[in-house]
């Protein structure tokens, strides 16, 4: 689940440091808050699919329905306890799309060695 | 980050200044004065100064490290003492690790506070660089080897040279990481899982060697030509298996972008293991160095969760704070990735 920073504590802190006039200017900074509004913006355009199929996965696992941070919640608890193994090929499908998904929300061009799997 | 009651900048500066030129005769043969003194790093307590003394020879290029009397807290851990970090200096050089020369192990009658002074190593220390740029297609030819040699050296130092540290094996790691991780972060499936991965190939203890403890590109000096010039940051130096050094090294968030070379993004596994072994180390399995490389992922991915907390807590208002919570997807592609090859 995409939780710290939230997409709003991005445009707040973003905004913050847009309005304050003491604000270091140099490029650095620039690029940082260019990049926390760039995670805002894909958030908002592929979250809401990837949250959905999400869910669809974590309800096939646990067997049972709620919203996106009860199963993820339910699943993590899970994974802990050993009921739910993360060798299962289906868990392990599950956790690697939803981890790719958000990769490509917050750090798009991290090169990484994870395969994409098998296309569903 | 808070101010608390450090001086400001420029009486700290002006402190140094004179502590120094007072040192410049214990500093370089007929040293008569400190000059061009500048901050390297400020925010967090340890102070880096860079600093040259004129003698009778050419100027003698210095770094001073110091405890500054801010008390900042320090995001992740404890790092050791400035005079146990001198004492390991003094010992890995003698073990043939390249290293910035200790100059001065500074005492209380120098004014300086905790502080010590070594030799100003010429070099790149950034890791993008270090991994990407044509300049160092050179070094990098070298590196891997280099790094092994240096490890195997690391790992070779004898306890009768080392000052008091503390004992870390893989068990106390992970637990306390996981301990951070459970108390910083809601519950998530794949640090669970990764945990889970981790526990269950739990290496059989050794017998506790020196590891450096935080031996990555980006902590190494590299010359455009000859390689590893020295091995800096030693404050997280502890007791512990020696694996642990050659995963932390092959983290692939140390690897700046250039994957596909596992250590560091400059060298192979196989280049690596090779080297230490030539050097007279015993080379862990590769299975080893995958658990550490987890292992350390695990650890990056709770320090970045850490940094976003001061974020989070209103103690850091800044957009790279917000930002570096972010990178948490990173870290938990980069432990599937582990716990796929494993499969």
């Amino acid at each position: 689940m995409i939780e710290g920073p939230s997409r709003d504590e991005l445009l707040q802190a973003t905004t913050a440091w847009l309005e304050d006039a003491s604000s270091p200017v140099e490029g650095f900074h620039r690029r940082v808050a260019a990049n926390a509004l760039g995670m805002v913006s894909r958030e908002l355009a592929q979250w809401p699919a990837a949250e959905a199929a999400a869910v669809m996965r974590m309800q096939a696992i646990l067997g049972c329905d709620g919203d996106y941070a009860t199963l993820n919640a339910a699943l993590a608890e899970a994974l802990r306890k050993g009921t739910v193994s993360a060798e299962d090929p289906a868990v392990f499908d599950h956790l690697r799309r939803a981890a790719l998904a958000m990769l490509a929300i917050d750090q798009p061009r991290y090169r990484h060695e994870l395969s994409q799997g098998v296309e569903a | 980050m808070s101010a608390s009651a450090s001086p400001p900048a420029s009486e700290t500066a002006e402190l140094v200044q004179s502590r120094l030129a007072a040192l410049a005769a214990a500093l370089a043969s007929g040293g008569r004065q400190a000059t061009g003194l500048r901050r390297l790093t400020g925010g967090a307590s340890l102070q880096t100064w860079a600093f040259d003394v004129e003698g009778d020879g050419p100027a003698r290029a210095l770094i001073l490290r110091r405890r500054g009397g801010g008390g900042e807290a320090e995001v992740f851990e404890t790092s050791l003492p400035l005079p146990v970090e001198a004492r390991l200096l003094k010992a890995a050089e003698e073990a043939g690790v390249p290293v910035a020369r200790l100059v001065r192990d500074c005492r209380p009658e120098d004014g300086l506070g905790e502080a010590y002074v070594v030799e100003r190593v010429a070099g790149e220390t950034l890791g993008r660089r270090i991994a990407a740029d044509p300049a160092f297609a050179l070094a990098r030819e070298s590196l891997g080897r280099q790094c092994g040699e240096a490890l195997a050296r690391i790992h070779a130092v004898g306890p009768e040279a080392l000052p008091p540290l503390e004992t870390q094996d893989a068990r106390a790691v992970l637990d306390r990481y996981a301990d951070i991780y459970r108390k910083s972060s809601g519950p998530r499936p794949v640090m669970e899982a990764a945990l889970k991965w981790m526990e269950a190939r739990l290496p059989e203890p050794v017998a506790p060697r020196l590891v450096h403890g935080d031996f990555r590109n980006g902590n190494l000096m590299v010359d455009p030509e000859r390689g590893l010039a020295a091995v800096l940051d030693w404050e997280l130096a502890h007791l512990g298996d020696p694996a642990e050094d050659l995963g932390w090294l092959c983290v692939n968030s140390w690897r700046f972008g250039v994957t596909h070379r596992t250590v560091g993004g400059f060298a192979d596994l196989e280049t690596l293991l090779d080297a230490y072994r030539a050097a007279g180390g015993e080379p862990p399995s590769v299975e080893r160095v995958r658990f550490w490389q987890a292992v350390g992922t695990f650890k990056w991915a709770v320090v970045t969760m850490m940094m976003y907390r001061t974020f989070a807590t209103g103690a850091s208002r800044s957009v790279e704070r917000a930002v570096i919570g972010r990178r948490l997807s990173e870290c938990e592609v980069d432990l599937l990735a582990l716990m796929e090859a494993s499969r």
